[in-house]
């Protein structure tokens, strides 16, 4: 009589956490149904259906003001033209979106993610490729893809010599390029060799940003490159050399760079106890008349800048005789993004060459179109033409002297070890 | 028919010390005065009485007011009254929400009448119309009166004053006091007095206790 | 008072002891990393210390937190007491006094920028001695991020002294402090040496906690010491906050034995300092037994020196932010200010128009978090203080509680939380943000109601109740009406407090909830210095507000009732 009776209690219990269970779990896991699904990347039509009503949080830098009003615009737009909400989530470190993306795969977060789109640069998306952590491959089935014309630039699917592979699409790309204030330096050193010399006998006038900062660390790999050919190789070892992972003559290959840092550190801006801490800082202080000599990833810059004011009309820019480091900026999607399809749309769209054009002229930014030159229209194109000659433009003969960015474990290797020697504080000999 | 105030067997000690011990019955209408030096727990005793003791002392004994024991009602349903030294209006009220604070509402009421009977008791004093006044703009003297009004419009059943009259000065004193006992005496309700000043001891008229 | 204990240890005890236990696991895993282990020692240690301890310059960074957490509250408690010393209640130095809310209501980082804008190599310092002397290009020195972090100290005593102001101003009625200088001036003391050898004593006791609050924040800053601080290395909050924020995961692991390591370096710094209160107690009888000779050239020279320093240092430190702040406006309404020109030469208001097509979101944002948190934290407040006062214990005890969140340095216990956040499936979400900034506004709304509740003259609540009034009667028409003023004050002190965190809102946030504050430090790195200061005076802008209303709001409810002023 009594143990019916437990049970029945026991079963009215069971019942009880069951139906509470249930309609916990329901909650947890009453995303879109259409999230879950497969998605087919070649129905775009579908793609485009089922992205309206989403909402994309596209993590990006946001230390760009200029770039920062030209993703409201494209929010705007996309609201209005296709019912996406864009929301630019401002990082001020690129590796933080990145961060989140590893921490939440690692607490079991695959179905939503904070992040539906991410801008990305080489060692990140490597990392982020290696984890699997990234959804694709969708970048070539945007109708909008085929504009950047791949074949002829195969650089629109390789991230820093490694091989999209359609897990990530192109939106814009950058260079290295050199500036300086004309008024009071006539001729700016155009080589690795002649900027040690010049550095030397003007000692406070030149400084880089300090690694890990993006534009620290290029200056090295460009300076790490450049060395390097001039050592004994031709450039196109040189360029094979670093395009594959960095092995153990990490030393032995870096030597130069590392001798050539040595000799002009206590030559740069403050004696090398404090380094800027961005490009804009870098800029800022050319401005202000710290320096004479900078430099910057984007070829637009001084052009941008000195219509706002931010460089005196006299700044002229440059690129070095040997050419300089180029990439590509790619955005990419995480596997546990919870609106992919809107995702794709907005990198579709950033891909039209309205927006491109828009980027380059209307929005003034700094970075260059990664549209080929001959998919623009007639009126395009010759606006484009004009901007090219503004002052303190980098002439596009210039500009075509590229050099390929190295393999993204340069950049950790070569970061490590300027950090090592410099970021103590007085400079010091490595470990080995 | 009123039975007044009784306090039966009661003492007062903090810790193992004993303060004081009385047993005593305040009519209605008569003042009994307690006197005493500082420390000799004459405060305590009427904040027993309130019912406001603080924890540091214990109490034993029985309060019976008009037949009721006392001893474990609240104190803001014990209907005792109390008159500190300072008037303590409530500054954030007006002179009139003040009165009208500890009302007693008669039945069927309405706001009309209770700012009516507000008015009245106002003029009593001979402060008609100031209602709407701020009580900081009042005279000490003008604000004892509304401090001793409002207490009476609560209709209390007991007064305890905690020596009501020594902040005023001598011209003054006279005249409260004697406002004060003739107010206690018409409305016929015991009242315990503390005071260090003799000449309150006398005008009050009652028994007098020193402790 | 044990309930009320239990209950605040686990409101606030529990988050913090689990954020910190989350954010120190990690380091004791036993994950290899990327590196040499050195020799014997690689058998003891988890391998993240191992690369913590040979991470160069790691012990320059810990150094220099050490000693910003030392000499920041020397260096204030000195300009404070000498302050009070000096002026003694006078009219001016009351006058002074009143400056100090309005400069306690700027956030750190803004009274930063405002500091770096005012003494960078470029900056209105230089200018004004490049009009001056005729020079053509900045001079190259390095103050502001100075790697003895001196501008660092700087930065934070700027704001540190005015709140150490207030708090001993709120303390220094109740000792009586007239007498105890007369009494010594009698004796044959000049005033400021009178007021240090007999006030002081007593004074500093009261302020102690807060204090130790100051000495926890110093060293472990970083909104402040990314602005101020040394870079070659950075302060170790800095490191910290970088290794957190980096996609390996032995960067994590590195992260969690660097928290442990602020930990032990914020700690060292409470156990040197309260060492040197030991040696100052011991050494200060015999200073004050050697009396005051009345003929002595020496002691009219002390003493004057004295009082000139503290008739100058605190009102030298408010006009260094002042005129920051007025550099800032400067700076945001300029578009073309090349060095080494004094005022811009190209004005606009640019800036402002981009920036207020930004603010909406951040504003909303902030103030939301603002008034959840505070609110939150009122209600508690006034529901323990209640309960509390109707059973009559006393409330001493309290206090070091609820210092605990000032007490652990925000950044272990906040990345703890975020972790636990993770692992919970929560989402970063306003309400998790005004969750975390929640522990770090109770202590101070919870002490500015407190010091009501102890001043309250409960003779109020007796009359009340004798008319006839209940408990909760007597809570809503008597109590809160008559705590008004403070009740104001710590609403207004909480929503600034609230307004002006950037690590819970960052890290508990994810960055997906921008706030004036982080949308501000964003831009650090910037470098364009007419979108900081813009960003920066918006991020003051409001705490500001809420500071001048804790001041008018009381004037106008009781306009009509002088009592209550």
């Amino acid at each position: 009589m009594g143990n019916s009776s437990a049970r029945a209690q026991s079963a009215k219990k069971t019942l009880l956490v069951a139906r509470f269970a249930i309609f916990w779990f329901s909650i947890l896991f009453s995303v879109n149904a259409s999230s879950q699904q497969p998605i087919d990347v070649d129905n775009w039509q579908k793609i485009t259906d089922d992205a309206r009503g989403q909402r994309v949080y596209f993590h990006a830098w946001g230390g760009d003001t200029e770039l920062n009003a030209h993703l409201t615009w494209i929010a705007q737009e996309m609201l209005s033209r296709f019912g996406v909400e864009l929301i630019h989530v401002k990082l001020a470190d690129t590796s933080s979106a990145v961060t989140r993306l590893i921490a939440e795969n690692a607490a079991g977060n695959v179905e939503r993610g904070s992040a539906d789109l991410i801008w990305l640069n080489g060692e990140n998306f490597s990392a982020l490729k290696r984890a699997n952590l990234l959804f694709g491959p969708w970048a070539e089935a945007q109708p909008n893809f085929a504009l950047v014309d791949a074949d002829r630039y195969p650089e629109m699917r390789q991230d820093f010599g490694v091989k999209t592979e359609g897990f990530e699409s192109p939106w814009t790309r950058s260079q290295l390029i050199f500036y300086y204030d004309s008024e009071r330096l006539i001729e700016p050193p155009r080589t690795a060799e002649a900027l040690k010399n010049w550095i030397k006998e003007n000692p406070g006038e030149f400084t880089y940003p300090r690694p890990p900062a993006f534009l620290g660390t290029t200056l090295l790999k460009q300076l790490l490159v450049e060395l390097a050919v001039n050592r004994s190789q031709s450039s196109a070892e040189v360029e094979s050399t670093f395009s594959l992972p960095v092995t153990a003559a990490f030393d032995t290959l870096s030597a130069p760079l590392w001798t050539f840092l040595d000799e002009i550190h206590s030559a740069l801006l403050r004696e090398g106890r404090h380094f800027p801490q961005s490009g804009t800082q870098l800029r800022a202080a050319l401005y202000d008349r710290e320096i004479s000599l900078a430099f910057a990833f984007s070829p637009n810059e001084v052009v941008s800048s000195i219509s706002r004011n931010e460089l005196a009309a006299s700044t002229k820019s440059y690129v070095f005789d040997s050419g300089t480091l180029s990439n590509v900026s790619f955005v990419a999607i995480p596997k546990n993004a919870p609106s992919k399809q809107g995702a794709m749309l907005v990198s579709n769209f950033l891909l039209s060459p309205e927006v491109q054009f828009r980027a380059a002229i209307n929005a003034k930014l700094a970075s260059e179109p990664v549209l080929a030159f001959d998919n623009f229209t007639p009126e395009q194109q010759a606006a484009l033409r004009v901007n090219a000659q503004a002052p303190g433009a980098v002439t596009p003969t210039e500009l075509a002297r590229k050099i390929q960015e190295p393999h993204p474990s340069w950049t950790n290797a070569i970061e490590r070890e300027w950090l090592k020697r410099y970021g103590g504080g007085a400079p010091s000999k490595g470990d080995e | 028919m009123n039975t007044g105030l009784e306090l039966q067997d009661v003492s007062l000690s903090v810790g193992s010390r004993q303060l004081l011990s009385l047993s005593c019955t305040i009519a209605p209408g008569e003042v009994m005065t307690v006197m005493g030096a500082s420390g000799t727990g004459k405060s305590t005793l009427l904040a027993f009485i309130a019912g406001f003791l603080n924890e540091a002392f214990t109490a034993e004994g029985r309060i019976v007011l008009e037949n009721k024991a006392l001893n474990s009602v609240p104190a803001e349903q014990r209907r005792i009254g109390l008159l500190f030294q300072d008037a303590l209006l409530f500054p954030h009220l007006s002179v009139a929400e003040n009165l009208k604070f500890g009302l007693v509402r008669t039945a069927g009421e309405s706001r009309k009448d209770r700012d009516g009977r507000v008015e009245q008791a106002l003029e009593a004093i001979s402060l008609g119309g100031f209602g709407d006044r701020d009580p900081a703009s009042l005279s000490g003297g003008q604000q004892s009166r509304i401090s001793l009004m409002r207490l009476l419009l609560s209709e209390p059943q007991a007064i305890l004053l905690d020596e009501p009259f020594s902040n005023l000065d001598m011209q003054l004193r006279g005249e409260i006091r004697a406002l004060t006992f003739d107010s206690i005496r018409a409305a016929n309700i015991p009242a315990l007095l503390v005071t260090h000043d003799l000449a309150d001891a006398q005008a009050a008229g009652g028994k007098i206790l020193a402790l | 008072m044990t309930w009320a204990t239990r209950f605040l240890f686990f409101v606030l005890g529990a988050p913090l002891l689990l954020g910190s236990a989350l954010a120190l696991a990690p380091a004791f895993t036993q994950t290899s990393l990327v590196v040499n282990s050195t020799g014997q020692m690689g058998q003891l240690l988890p391998p993240a210390f191992l690369t913590l301890l040979s991470t160069p310059g790691i012990a320059t960074s810990a150094i220099t937190s050490l000693v910003s957490g030392l000499l920041t509250p020397a260096i204030s408690l000195a300009i404070v007491f000498l302050f009070l010393a000096a002026t003694q209640g006078n009219s001016i130095g009351n006058a002074i006094a009143k400056l100090s809310a309005p400069v306690l209501a700027i956030p750190h980082a803004a009274a930063a920028f405002a500091l770096a804008l005012l003494l960078a190599p470029s900056g209105v310092a230089s200018r004004v001695i490049a009009s001056l002397l005729g020079w053509d290009l900045p001079p190259d020195y390095l103050f502001i991020n100075d790697p003895n972090g001196l501008a660092l100290i700087l930065g934070l005593v700027l704001k540190e002294a005015p709140f150490l102001l207030l708090i001993s101003l709120a303390a220094l009625p109740s000792l009586g402090a007239p007498r105890r200088v007369a009494l010594a001036r009698t004796l044959g003391y000049k005033p400021t040496t009178a007021w240090l050898l007999t006030v002081a004593p007593v004074l500093y006791p009261l302020v102690r906690l807060p204090l130790f609050a100051v000495i926890v924040f110093a060293s472990s800053a970083v909104d402040v010491a990314l602005i101020l601080g040394p870079s070659l290395p950075p302060t170790l909050s800095v490191r910290l906050l970088e290794w957190f924020v980096a996609p390996e995961i032995e960067s994590r692991q590195l992260a969690s034995a660097a928290a442990l390591l602020q930990l032990v370096v914020s700690l060292s710094a409470l156990g040197i300092w309260l060492l040197f209160e030991r040696v100052v107690a011991r050494a200060f009888a015999p200073l004050a037994a050697r009396g005051a000779s009345r003929l002595s050239a020496r002691r009219v020279t002390y003493d004057t020196a004295l009082t000139a320093l503290g008739n100058a240092l605190l009102p030298l430190s408010l006009a260094f932010i002042l005129i920051g702040i007025g550099a800032l406006m400067l700076t945001s309404v300029g578009t073309e200010w090349r060095y080494p020109a004094l005022v811009p030469s190209v004005w606009s208001t640019q800036q402002w128009t981009s920036a207020l097509s930004e603010w909406r979101a951040p504003l909303f944002n902030a103030t939301m978090i603002a008034l959840l948190s505070v609110t939150a934290a009122l209600a508690l407040s006034l529901f323990m203080l209640e309960a509390q006062a109707r059973s009559s214990v006393s409330t001493a005890r309290i206090a070091t509680f609820l210092y605990l969140p000032l007490l652990v340095p925000q950044v272990v216990f906040i990345s703890g939380i975020a972790i636990l956040a993770e692992r919970a499936l929560l989402p970063p979400s306003l309400t998790l943000v005004a969750a975390g900034h929640f522990l770090f506004v109770l202590p101070y709304v919870y002490l500015t109601l407190q010091g009501g509740y102890a001043r309250f003259d409960t003779r109020w609540l007796m009359l009340a109740r004798t008319l006839g009034a209940s408990n909760t009667v007597c809570f809503w028409r008597i109590r809160l009406p008559l705590l008004s003023t403070q009740l104001v004050t710590a609403v207004m002190l909480g929503l600034a407090i609230s307004l002006s965190l950037y690590l819970p809102t960052q890290i508990l946030g994810a960055g997906r909830i921008p706030t004036l504050t982080t949308e501000a430090i964003a831009l650090v790195s910037s470098g364009n210095q007419s979108t900081i200061g813009t960003w920066a005076l918006l991020q003051s802008a409001l705490p500001t507000l809420c500071f001048m209303l804790a001041l008018v709001l009381p004037r106008l409810i009781w306009s009509r009732r002088k009592g209550m002023l």
